[in-house]
Order: structure tokens, then sequence, then C-alpha cells
């Protein structure tokens, strides 16, 4: 198909098209890819790809499919099931952040230190990480303060998060938070409720105002905190809109 | 700074282009520049029929823009300001008269009773009396309004600095100094907490990325219906 003086290099266009699909389907990263390349050359590569098993149209494995297992097992090296695995939980965290800050970090953070502290020893992280991709899976479990994983803990989370924030022993204790945050949880319910909540300035400011004294009443965050706690918590009510009035 | 070697114009259809040939260019570009002219920049060794050829591609393009420009951009509307008795001012979003009073010992510029009070023997550098007293009277506002946006948007005060920025209402450096126009102190108090805001969020989130965005939503839900206003109504002021 490409001219006679184009052949010599056909060969390198389709490994470096096939390495360019690997590596983004790798690494979630739609921006790589062969924009550049006109469109027969491009087809070109396509169909070298397809030939090579990989489906261009496929988006890769995410950490929620049940054959995940399966995909990572299909790895020839340690190293690259480590890879595959480490990435998917990454752009998973990265995807769902939103939905529960305080969980979502902690799993990031826990995600660098395993890969700080097997690095180089391939089959110990595969193990490492096979065992956190479970937990990821399984999603936030349910502790003992009895709240909904998907609705109300998030909203514990941030406060908790304040809670070792501060630099004065905090008035509040971890089991006082649990009512508060059934109560938050319950008013913020009702009032996002509203037809438009979203759209209304006004009702977002009324709402943050309401959560401002409310944590002001109840000595939950410090005085200062209170307006960026109540501007995350009303974010986190955006983000989890369809979840709380379900 | 590109080599310019030549500058004429073409007209396609009714779109008039500076055109101007750069030894260094490898590219055709076309720019929109803020008063509504079209410049046309391409690489010297470049067929005149292509540059033609593409900036017929580009007509639709240029359109919106212009569209754009001729909604945002008015000069009429930010005519120059003749410091005679009657001629308005603009301060906190409000207007006030201006009225040419005796000398006396009273300041040289003095805002009372509804009215700029400027002394008739120093009426030959008004402009420059205006501009200290808008930098003067912005610098407190300004202040209090950082102060009170710092704790929510979860940065420490810092420095800020009142001046001629050129065309923008503000900036802020990577120290942390912020930077504001003396303008701003004429356009309406919820445009200027929102420039206000946006510049601290800077603090944080140093380029337009989506969570600068989300974070100045976080803290002014409705910040993009002022961003408009600011947009729109900007160049009034």
């Amino acid at each position: 198909m490409p001219r006679p003086e184009a052949l010599p290099y056909a060969r390198d266009a389709k490994i470096l098209g096939y390495i360019n699909k690997v590596a983004a389907n790798l690494y979630r990263d739609s921006q790589l890819n062969l924009v550049g390349a006109g469109q027969k050359v491009r087809q070109l590569i396509d169909e070298y790809i397809v030939a090579s098993g990989i489906d261009p149209k496929v988006p890769p494995i995410s950490i929620m499919d049940t054959d995940f297992e399966a995909a990572v097992s299909a790895r020839a090296s340690a190293r690259a099931k480590a890879s595959e695995m480490e990435h998917a939980a990454r752009y998973h965290i990265s995807k769902r952040f939103q939905e529960d800050p305080a969980y979502y970090k902690k799993l990031s953070e826990r995600l660098e230190e395993i890969l700080e502290r097997f690095q180089d020893n391939w089959a110990e992280l595969v193990n490492a990480l096979r065992q956190f991709v479970h937990e990821v899976r399984e999603g936030r479990p349910s502790d003992q303060t009895g709240l909904d994983p998907r609705t109300q803990a998030p909203f514990l989370g941030i406060l908790v998060e304040e809670l070792g924030k501060a630099e004065t022993a905090s008035p509040i204790s971890l089991d006082a938070l649990i009512p508060l945050t059934v109560e938050l949880v319950e008013h913020i319910r009702q009032e996002i409720r509203t037809v438009d909540f979203w759209r209304n300035t006004h009702a977002q400011n009324v709402l943050t105002g309401w959560i401002v004294r409310f944590l002001d009443d109840h000595d939950a965050v410090p005085f200062n905190r209170q307006q960026a706690v109540s501007d995350r918590l009303v974010e986190l009510a955006k983000a989890l809109h369809t979840r709380l009035l379900a | 700074m590109s080599v310019l070697e030549a500058t004429d114009s073409i007209t396609i259809g009714d779109l008039n282009f500076v055109l101007r040939w750069s030894d260094r260019r490898k590219t055709v570009g076309i720019t929109v520049d803020r008063d509504g002219k079209l410049v046309l920049t391409a690489p010297s060794d470049c067929p005149l029929e292509l540059v033609e050829r593409i900036a017929e591609e580009k007509r639709f393009w240029v359109y919106t823009k212009l569209a754009e420009k001729e909604l945002l951009f008015r000069p009429e509307l930010s005519l120059s300001k003749e410091f005679v008795t009657g001629e308005s001012f603009y301060y906190l979003g409000r207007n006030y008269r201006l009225l040419i009073v005796s000398p006396s010992n009273q300041p040289d510029l003095r805002l009372q009773q509804g009215r700029f009070m400027l002394r008739s023997d120093i009426h030959h550098c008004a402009q420059h009396h205006f501009t200290q007293w808008y930098t003067q009277h912005a610098e407190p506002w300004l202040q209090r309004r950082v102060g009170l946006f710092a704790d929510r948007l979860e940065v420490t005060p810092m420095r800020i600095q009142v001046r001629e920025l050129g065309f923008r209402w503000g900036s802020c450096s990577s120290g942390g100094t912020l930077n504001f126009h003396w303008r701003t102190i004429l356009l309406p108090p919820r445009i200027i907490e929102y420039i206000v805001a946006h510049e601290l969020v800077h603090i944080h989130e140093p380029w337009h990325s989506p969570a600068f965005w989300r974070r100045l939503e976080r803290a002014m839900p409705d910040f993009a219906q002022r961003r408009q206003w600011l947009a729109e109504n900007g160049c009034r002021f």
C-alpha cells in the first residue's frame, strides 16, 4: 500500500505503532496516539495491531472486570504483571477520587508505599499488589462505625481527616463524630433534593452556611478550618448526588 | 521575536489579513489581535497560493473569533475620560461625578458627598492623581477580601501589590505575591471577589487545569457567571 520508497520503513512504523498502543493501554493514556500519522499509515498500523491480538476499539481492562485476574496472569513476566496491576489501580483511584476523597487518598498512599517497599523485588511485589487489588475491588469496607460505606462513610472520612490535621488536641472524639455524620448527611439529602439545586448558588450558599454553623455548634472542626471543610463536604455531596438520593 | 522580511496584506472574501513573512517559521498561523486585526504569518518559502488556501479553509474559525471579539472588545465603551465637572468615574462598580473645586488646603482628590472633588490647581495631572487615589483605596479593600478568602481556600495570606498590570486584572507570582491592577477597584465588589479568589487559587494550582476550576468552584459555586460578566463588561472600566 505505501509508496515503494516508504516500504523499508513500514516494519518500523508497525512496531512503533504497536508499542504506542500497548503503552497507551498500560498507562491508560489516550493522549498516546499516532494522530500525526497519515490515514494510510494509521490503517497499516491498525491492521498490524489487530493481527497482534489487540483490538484498538476495546479499552484496556478495568480493575473491576471479572476477568482482571486472568488478564494479569496472561502477562509473561512478574514485572509486567506488577505493572499492569499498578496502572489499573492508579487509574481506578484517580477516576473515583471525587466520590470518597479520604478513602481513595489512603489507597493511593498505600499503593505508593507498596511500590516503594518492594522496589525491584518483582515476585513479592506481584503478591502484595494482588492483595491490594483485591481490597480495591471490594471497595470501602463497612467498619465498626455502622455507617453506610457508600453514602455516609465518605463524609465521616473528611471529618476524620480534619481530626488528624488538628494541631491541638481536638475536643471531639471519633465516636462523637458518627451521630454527627448521620445528622449531617440527612440534612444534606433534604437540601439537595430541591430541583436544580446545583445550579442555584443561593441554595448552595445556604447549605454551606448551615454546615459551618453545624460544625461550629458541635466543635467538630477548629474555627479557621470550618469554611474550607464545609466547602469540601458540599463538593462531596455534589459528587455523590445520585447516590444520596437513590 | 521572529525575523520579519516583508509585510503586505491580502484579502480573502471580506476579510483583510496583514501578511507577514518570516524566515524562522515552519507553519502558517492566523492571529486575531485584541483589536480585531487579522494577522497571517507564513514561512518565507511558502507559496502565496498555499497561504491563501489555508486562510480560506480557516475562514469559519476567523468569523467565530471575530464575533466573540465583537461581543467582548468594545473600545467605544472605554473612551478616555475628560477631567471636567460632570464627567463620571467608577469606584466599586458605581458611578461618581467629578467636581472641579477651587484650590484649598483639602487633599488633591477626594470622594465626598457622592462626588469626586479635584482641585483645579492640579487639573493638568488629573489622571495621575486618579490612578494614585484608586491604588490607595484598592490596597486595604483587597487586603480585607484576601483575608476573608484565605482560610476558605486554605492558603496563608501573603503580600499583595496594586499596580499597573497592562491587560491583566491580576496575577500571582511563584513566590506567592498577588498583583492586582489598580483598575480592579472600579469593578463591582462581587467581580473583584472573583478576581481575588481566582488569584488565591493560583497559589495551589499554577495553571488553569480542571483541578484549578474545581477548587475555585468549591469556594465560589457561581464563579462561571462572574467570569463571564467580567469578560463581557470588563472593557467598560
